[in-house]
């Protein structure tokens, strides 16, 4: 049955519909949305109600909007054209030093106890040769990039100082003519006077995992031993904010969210971390990938507390440095939720959902042995490997990522979230396959995602409105 | 004919090095030269934008193939790569060159210590440093209220975005339109003083008023007008002629705006990247241009370029990255027969000729229609 490729909401204020073609959310007269709702529900026709008109309903069809066409094929925009930007235009890339590490965080990926899919921490480490070849392909296929930017990744990086520091001294020996950075992410454990000193002088963005209190940090991020890690970090940084005030001032703070843990002690930090803008800390869940996190009732209520604060903040009815950094990250997105809707025309023939990025372009990796995945996020196997140094990108296995569209077309065809999907190949990997069943598991929760992330976008506009002229005072 | 070496080779400076090849009058371009790190060392220059062979490899040390040329020209480079270390690299460039016993024709900017630096370099080696940037402040020539009333025919090259393709478009204009018309040049780009083109770069970078820049430049044409008598008036603006998105503003389209007050814009050729060619694309742009510049498009060259989306929504960043010939082929076959306005691939050689044929018969037509002098 043909109905309008839409999706309503309704909040307390006003009733909407998101309009898929038009990339849009328009406000609605409780009688049209009453009408949608039955044509969702199947018990209106829309062919019946478009006979006769209501004189609203007249005009959002005449500026063509509750369009019901719906892509004819799922394919990726870049399927054609992706070697060229892989070719000229790589965006960064991030080496994979070592995969050895002297941490043993619970939570981690590359434990030898979790994540099945993914590789396990090994002795593996990058020879120069390989590093140097690296940086190599990396500069000669980056000719269309206005500049260029090298992340370090381990295991722990530091743990082959020797090695990063010359990558670092060859790639800036090369690299005249276009703006170099790089960064790094570290345990901190080893953030010693001479490595903090090369680390500043070379400008390295170094990006620190720091899991709140210190009981609580320890709880996960543990040495092989067992023991704690939070003083030792603090120590480290204590000294760079001490010799280094600006280095200090640069350095970026990840915080893992595990969902067992005391909520509030995850997102307030000691006074080692004072002075640091709170933009420069991030939070991110542990790795859900394989749906195995619980997320208890009263830590999803003190997520959702800390987005009301931020919210009350944009609307300038609480004061943002009172936020936490929790806080500050949500007002950050929730300004570029705002800002990245874009109207569009109708959907075209052929369309790719959101989600898949193309593979390496954004942030190739380099494994100690010179394979190349996508992103240092992917599980390390070979289905999700697209090339190596030897025989440079592998044009089939990036074609079959960037296609991952194709395993559910059915499905997508019909998604209202099909603009807002965030399912990539890393989502699609059950560990032998690209796979549609693997696919599908996630759909929900990217709907759900799109949903809020829409609701939002109603919620923020709602409040300019509400308390826009009381802001300005 | 002077023997000269060009730096830096890059996308943005291909279209002026292949003209001067093609064109180049009084000087003979036997070298390119590039910055170490910019990815086309050892290969033709061509490989900057994938477009037809140059027949000359890019080194980035000055002194490999120096015996073969006798004078650097130094143009000036993009906005992205202008940096601290780049404009010191640009210095140290120019101060050998003098120690090779070579003169320097300088395009790019520099601050007026390096500038003097250089002069002292220039004379201790006994050669000579041309510096082709304005070194005052533009200043309004005389307090005009009016417009002159111009009467070649002019035609407007541009883009919706800042690339040099439609710097190509311009210069094969040029070259095929000026073997049998009076054709004079003007452009708002500073790289084309080195062809000894009419610029209005200073104009448009002075801090006058957007009024007082509409008189300016009306009046220059006139000038032009007065003292090289053309037929056809071929002006290129640099600056992308709409805003691109809610991102990537591009100037606003402020540049073209201006010149569409200064001047009546008989014909406009637009460059659009291949990967935003589609008629009804073109059509909504033609209408969108009409309506703010009074002009609508009368021709699309159809560059080999495709614009990063990825990027824009990372980086709120406008790039692009270049594909071969045969991609614009296929989508200009596959489009064309749906739009009324005619589309150019101009790294093909007879498609260059059709865009110039095209050009002087819609001029060769005003002429023919013009029955009231204006």
């Amino acid at each position: 049955m043909v109905t309008p490729f839409i999706k309503l909401f309704k909040s307390p204020k006003s009733k909407y519909f998101y309009d898929v073609g038009r990339n849009e959310i328009v406000m609605i007269t409780d009688e049209l949305y009453d009408v949608l709702s039955q044509i969702e529900s199947g018990s209106a026709s829309w062919q019946d109600i478009t006979i006769n008109p209501s004189e609203e309903l007249m005009m959002l069809l005449d500026a063509g909007y509750l369009s019901c066409k719906h892509p004819s094929r799922i394919r990726h925009p870049y399927i054609d054209t992706f070697q060229f930007f892989l070719d000229r235009k790589l965006g960064m890339i991030t080496l994979q030093i070592t995969q050895d590490c002297n941490f043993r965080c619970k939570y981690c990926v590359y434990s030898e106890h979790n994540y099945k899919k993914q590789r396990s921490h090994s002795k593996k480490t990058m020879s120069w040769e390989t590093a140097k070849k690296a940086i190599d392909f990396y500069f000669s296929h980056s000719l269309d990039s206005a500049s260029r930017n090298i992340g370090f990744y381990g295991g722990e990086p530091l743990l082959q100082f020797e090695l990063v520091k010359r990558i670092i001294e060859y790639a800036e020996q090369k690299a005249q003519g276009k703006l170099l950075s790089f960064n790094m992410t570290t345990n901190g454990s080893l953030l010693t006077d001479g490595v903090v000193g090369f680390l500043a002088a070379h400008n390295v963005r170094l990006l620190i995992s720091i899991d709140g209190h210190q009981e609580t940090h320890d709880r996960n991020r543990v040495l092989k031993n067992g023991a704690g890690t939070y003083n030792l970090i603090m120590n480290r940084i204590a000294y760079i904010k001490e010799q280094y005030p600006d280095y200090f001032q640069k350095i970026h703070i990840n915080t893992v969210i595990d969902t067992t843990n005391d909520f509030d002690s995850m997102i307030e930090f000691g006074s080692e971390l004072k002075g640091l803008p709170s933009e420069n800390i991030q939070f991110n869940y542990i790795d859900n990938s394989d749906g195995a996190v619980f997320y208890s009732e009263e830590n999803l209520m003190k997520a959702e507390y800390h987005a009301f604060l931020a919210y009350l903040s944009l609307c300038r009815k609480y004061p943002e440095d009172k936020l936490s950094a929790l806080g500050t990250q949500r007002v950050q997105e929730f300004k570029t939720e705002y800002q990245n809707i874009k109207s569009s025309h109708d959907l075209p023939d052929e369309f790719g959902h959101g989600g898949p990025c193309i593979a390496g372009k954004s942030r190739l990796l380099i494994t100690t042995d010179g394979f190349f995945y996508p992103c240092e996020r992917v599980n390390e196997s070979p289905h999700m490997c697209i090339g190596n140094l030897k025989t440079g990108f592998d044009n089939e296995s990036i074609r079959r990522l960037l296609s991952i569209g194709e395993l559910t077309s059915e499905q997508c065809i019909s998604c209202w979230a099909i603009r807002h999907c965030s399912i990539c190949a890393k989502l699609c990997d059950n560990g032998n396959a690209l796979s549609a069943d693997e696919k599908l598991r996630h759909c929900e929760g990217s709907r759900q995602n799109a949903e809020q992330k829409l609701r939002s976008i109603i919620l923020q506009s709602e409040m300019a409105y509400r308390y826009g002229t009381e802001a300005l005072n | 004919m002077t023997s000269c070496a060009f730096f830096p080779t890059s996308p943005y400076t291909l279209p002026l090095i292949r003209h001067i090849i093609r064109e180049g009058k009084g000087f003979k371009l036997t070298a390119l030269l590039s910055y170490p790190g910019f990815g086309l060392d050892g290969l033709d220059g061509s490989f900057a934008d994938l477009r037809d062979c140059i027949g000359l490899n890019v080194h980035s040390d000055i002194r490999e193939e120096c015996c073969k040329w006798e004078r650097l020209i130094v143009a000036n480079h993009h906005d992205y790569l202008n940096s601290e270390s780049n404009n010191r690299y640009v210095i140290s460039l120019i101060m050998t060159a003098f120690k090779l016993k070579k003169d320097v024709v300088c395009v790019q900017r520099l601050n007026l210590d390096d500038y003097e630096s250089c002069l002292c370099v220039a004379k201790a080696n006994n050669c000579r440093l041309i510096y082709l940037p304005d070194l005052s402040v533009f200043t309004a020539t005389k307090p005009i209220n009016r417009l002159e009333k111009l009467h070649a025919f002019y035609i407007l090259f541009g883009g919706i975005i800042p690339d040099a393709s439609s710097m190509d478009a311009f210069f094969c204009c040029a070259e095929a339109l000026s073997r049998k018309h009076r054709v004079s040049l003007i452009s708002s780009e500073e790289n084309t003083k080195l062809c000894k083109v009419n610029s209005i770069h200073s104009i448009i970078r002075s801090s006058i008023s957007e009024e007082n820049k509409i008189y300016e430049i009306n009046y220059k044409l006139s000038c032009v007008e007065q003292r090289e008598h053309p037929e056809i008036v071929l002006v290129y603006s640099e600056e992308p002629v709409v805003a691109f998105n809610d991102e990537s503003f591009n100037g606003f389209g402020i540049v073209p705006f201006i010149l569409s007050k200064a001047l009546r814009t008989d014909l406009f050729m637009c460059s659009v990247p291949v990967s935003y060619y589609s008629p009804s694309f073109i059509g909504n742009l033609s209408e969108g241009i009409l309506n703010q510049n009074g002009y609508s498009i009368d021709g699309i060259s159809i560059s080999n370029q495709l614009v990063d989306n990825s990027g824009i929504l990372d980086k709120e960043h406008l790039s692009v990255t270049y594909v071969q010939r045969q991609v614009v082929d296929n989508i200009k076959l596959q489009y064309q027969s749906y739009s009324s306005i005619p589309a150019y691939n101009l790294i093909d050689d007879s498609e260059k000729e059709r865009m110039a044929f095209d050009i002087e018969q819609a001029y060769l037509e005003s002429i023919r229609t013009k029955i009231i002098p204006e």
